[in-house]
This record gives structure tokens, sequence and C-alpha cells, in this order.
């Protein structure tokens, strides 16, 4: 029994660590490269100098889909910057559903998004994503600047807030 | 102290790493200990809404016997804010019967605050599962949160008491949707029926007799269900002992599957009427049809039965007393049983043993 309390703290130890991990606040984003669906690459590397808003989802999350009119709208407030990057990242997908899947998925729902593939979730697992949706925002220096996860529905914060940081940042 | 700290860090590294392959589960029901020998068989894959990947389970086996059936899942827990990804080892007897847990290595089971479960959160988990008549069967996920009770400050799955009353304590604090999810799995009937179709490819006369003795009621009733009118008729001592000690549905599967061969015998229908008094009242109401549809009642069952007609209902009395009729039995025991009945102030029903016992034995 005293063994198993103490394996609770260690444990606990352990998983209040991951959690800091989800929290790369104000430290270097780790280097990634993805593709999209239509076949453009990005790699972090070659995007310095830019305001990359990452937006980790999957078909399977509700919430996710639920805040994409809110994302959809401050990545059109952005659209004439070229120095701002929307990356709606498909992340911890349904295993076997392909790209064409995923498409299917979002015109089905009017959703016009040109989203990227993270192929064995390797991004995510670079940042510690283990719930979704996250939304990460990178400054022009590589730096994570601000993080966040879940939505509550609420789309005129969302709105506010992303907005707000992008404009602190570019 | 020093050796605290190296159990400490042994402890840490488990933490981290994980559990090596041979530990015993955080919680196992069946009498055996996990050995390495065991040989794990991939049995069968399930894949449904909701789920991220399929859900493989393997069968575990040890050289001379089947044993348990396991699966390591990955499944979404969402509510309506956020989803999460959880990990769990679940595993079910040989008749698909939750039977324990395990966590993931280097993936212990969190609340939604990212806290890590408590022991006292681990063991009431086990608990909740291991209730396969929990109220969580009967909820939809909509119906786990009381939305007029919910704050803007509120975590959802949290511990704020928006949890709907009535499940509060069938879930670990804090991890309502976790516990719903777990609880779906682990008595999924999807997942219950692969492994009885895949036990059932591997029953022989052996694994009968290790489910006959087990003592659990699940591998009783799957011999149960499988009794040929063969085993009725050479093995009377395996049913009758069944139909004392085992689950009302045992007993009612019993009466109803008896061959009508064997009921036309005098022997066997004494032992039922015998046994009328220790059933349940539904396995009553079947064994009198039973006696019904028999093409020959003996008054030697009758007059067995008569012993406690003060505890039939009034169904009961009305079919007793039509087999009665039926074999127009005179003899003195039943006469005097159905008077002492009659007589009887407890028995609500006497009133249909006046007529009766006028009509037929009074004159």
């Amino acid at each position: 029994m005293k063994c198993f309390f103490i394996f609770s703290i260690l444990v606990s130890s352990y998983c209040n660590s991951t959690a800091q991990n989800l929290k790369l606040l104000d430290k270097a984003a780790p280097q990634f490269e993805l593709l999209s669906y239509s076949g453009e690459g990005f790699s972090l590397e070659d995007a310095k100098g830019k305001v990359i808003i990452l937006d980790f989802w999957a078909t399977w999350c509700a919430p996710c889909i639920k805040a994409f009119p809110a994302m959809i709208a401050v990545e059109k407030s952005f659209f004439s910057d070229n120095d701002v990057i929307f990356l709606y990242v498909n992340s911890l997908e349904v295993k076997g559903k392909t790209t064409d899947n995923v498409f299917d998925f979002l015109q089905k729902r009017g959703l016009d998004i040109n989203f990227y593939k993270d192929t064995n979730d390797v991004v995510s697992k670079a940042f510690s994503v283990t719930g979704l949706p996250v939304k990460i925002v990178i400054d022009k220096s590589g730096i994570v600047r601000y993080m966040d996860s879940g939505f509550a529905g609420d789309n005129q914060e969302l709105i506010a807030k992303l907005t707000n940081e992008i404009e602190r940042l570019r | 102290m020093k050796s605290f700290k190296l159990v400490g860090l042994a402890l840490l590294w488990l933490g981290l790493v994980g559990k090596e392959h041979n530990q015993n589960p955080l919680f196992f029901e069946l009498p055996l200990q996990i050995e390495d020998s065991f040989e794990r068989i991939e049995m069968a894959e399930l894949m449904e809404e909701g789920f991220i990947e399929p859900i493989s389970i393997a069968l575990n086996r040890d050289s001379e016997r089947p044993l348990f059936y396991e699966s390591t899942i990955r499944t979404t827990v969402c509510d309506d804010e956020i989803c999460e990804i959880m990990y769990i080892k679940l595993y079910w007897d040989l008749v698909g019967d939750y039977v324990g847990y395990d966590t993931v290595a280097t993936h212990p089971l969190t609340k939604f605050d990212h806290e890590p479960f408590t022991e006292n959160d681990y063991s009431k988990l086990h608990e909740l599962l291991n209730n396969d008549g929990s109220i969580l069967k009967f909820k939809q996920k909509s119906e786990l949160i009381d939305k007029e009770k919910i704050k803007a400050s509120d975590v959802v799955d949290g511990t704020t008491g928006a949890t709907a009353l009535e499940i509060k304590d069938e879930v670990v604090e804090g991890a309502l949707y976790s516990s719903y999810t777990l609880w779906h799995l682990s008595h999924s009937g999807k997942i219950k029926n692969m492994i009885n179709e895949h036990t059932e490819k591997l029953y022989d006369s052996s694994l009968k007799n290790i489910f006959i003795a087990s003592g659990r009621t699940g591998y009783k009733y799957f011999v149960i269900q499988r009794l040929t009118d063969q085993d009725y008729i050479s093995d009377t001592d395996l049913w009758t002992g069944f139909l004392i000690s085992d689950i009302p549905l045992a007993k009612k599967k019993i009466l109803n599957n008896i061959p009508n061969l064997l009921l036309d015998k005098e022997s066997i229908q004494l032992e039922l009427a015998a046994l009328f008094s220790s059933l349940d009242v539904n396995s009553r109401t079947v064994l009198l049809n039973k006696f019904q549809d028999a093409q020959f009642v003996y008054e030697s069952a009758i007059e067995e039965l008569s012993k406690n007609i003060y505890l039939m209902n009034k169904n009961q009395t009305n079919v007793f007393l039509t087999l009665i009729e039926g074999g127009l039995f005179k003899g003195d025991l039943l006469i005097s049983n159905l008077k002492t009945a009659y007589n009887n102030t407890k028995f609500a029903y006497g009133y249909l043993l006046e007529d009766f016992i006028k009509n037929n034995y009074e004159d």
C-alpha cells in the first residue's frame, strides 16, 4: 500500500512535468516540417520572420470543428499579410483515415481549409499535445508565445484573443 | 534512508517508462498470476464510431488452457470543450466479463485538469467497472452533466457539482467522461459477443469442467447455455446443482430446457418439486408451467409441491390447481396440505382453494 502511495506521488510528479512540457511558452518551438493536402510544404526553419499559428485538430474532436469558423475568421482578417501563416494540423487522427477522407469530412461541413497532415503524429508529439484542440502561436524568431487548449464555444472570445496575439507579434 | 531513495528511484523509473511486462495489473480479479510464459494470441479487432484506432483483443493462455482476454486501448474522451486521449489495458474473463484493468506505460490516468489519479481514484475506477449494473449503463453521454448547474468557471469533467446527482457516486470525481467511456468499453456488448464466440471455439469437456468448478457465475451460465438434452439426461446432478445454487436467470434457463423425455420420469419430477421452495418467484412459475407441459404428472410430485402451496402467488396457485384437476389426484397428504394452506392466514390466496376443496374433496 505504502509503495503504491509513493508510486502515485512519483507518477504525479511525472505527470506535472508532462503538463509543463505542454506549456512551451516563451521557449523555442521544436523544429518541424509539414505537407498540406494540396501539396504545399512547410518548414519552421524556413519560416523565420513569420508569425505561425498552429491549430491541432482531428475529425473526431467536436470542439476542434466547432472552433473552425472563428479560426477562419481570424485567418481572413490577416489574409493580405504574407508574414502570418495559419497551419491547420490534422493530428492524432483515426487510424486508417486518409487525407482524402479528411478532405471529404471538411467539404461535407463546408469548411474550406488547407489542412496539413501530421504523419505519425510527429509534430503533436514534439509539442507534447495530448488533447485537442490546441492552438499555438510562434513569433518571428521561432519562440512559442501563445498556447491554449480546448474551446468553450465562444467565437468572439477566440477571435479577440488570437487577433490580439497576432497583432502583438507581427 | 539510502534504501528508501533507491526504492523511490526505482518507482520513479517505473512511473516514467512503465511497468515490466510480467508485472501483475493494478486490478485483476481472476485467481491466477500473470506470467511471461503465457501465450498471447490476437483474437479479433473491433472498430466503432468514436474510436481512433481498432481495439485489438487478445487471448492469454498457458500450455494447458485459455485463461483470459485483454486489450490495450487508446481511446478518446471528450466533453463539450476538449478531447483527451486515454490509454488503458482492460481484462475480461473467458466469457467477456470485466475482471480488471491496468495503466499503460508512461500514460497514467489523469483527470481533466491534468491532475493524476490518486490511489483512491484507481480503486474507485475498478469498483465502478466491476459493477455491471451501474447506472452509467442507462445514461447517454449528454445526460452526465446537469447543464443548469454549470457555472462559467467550471471544468466540466471536474469536481464542481455539475455532474448529474444520480451518477455522482458512481464515477471517479473529476473524471466523469473517462469513467463513462471506460465503463462502456469494459461492458461493451460487442466485445462480450466477440469473446464468447471465440471461447465457444475452444470449449471442450476440459474447459467445461473448469468453468463448473470456477465458482464464477458467468462461467456457469456459459455451461448452462450449452447443455444438450444428453447432458440433462446423463448428468442430473450437474443441473440440479445449478438449480440450487445459481442465479435466477440460470435457473429459468435450466427449467425451460429440461427435455420432456426427462420430465416424464417420476424421480425427476419429484426432485424438481422438492426444489420449489428454494427457487425465485419467476423460476417457480416456469417450473409449474413445465409440469403443465409434461405428458404425465406423478402424484408424488404433486404431493411434494403441495407442501409449499402457501409460497405460491395467485397465478401459480391456479396453475397448481389445474395440475391437480388434470390428474384427478385425491391422496390424503395432498388434501391435508391443501386444507392446511387454506387455513394458513398468511397465505393470501387461500380463497382460491376453498371452492376447489369443496368441489373436489367434500361430499
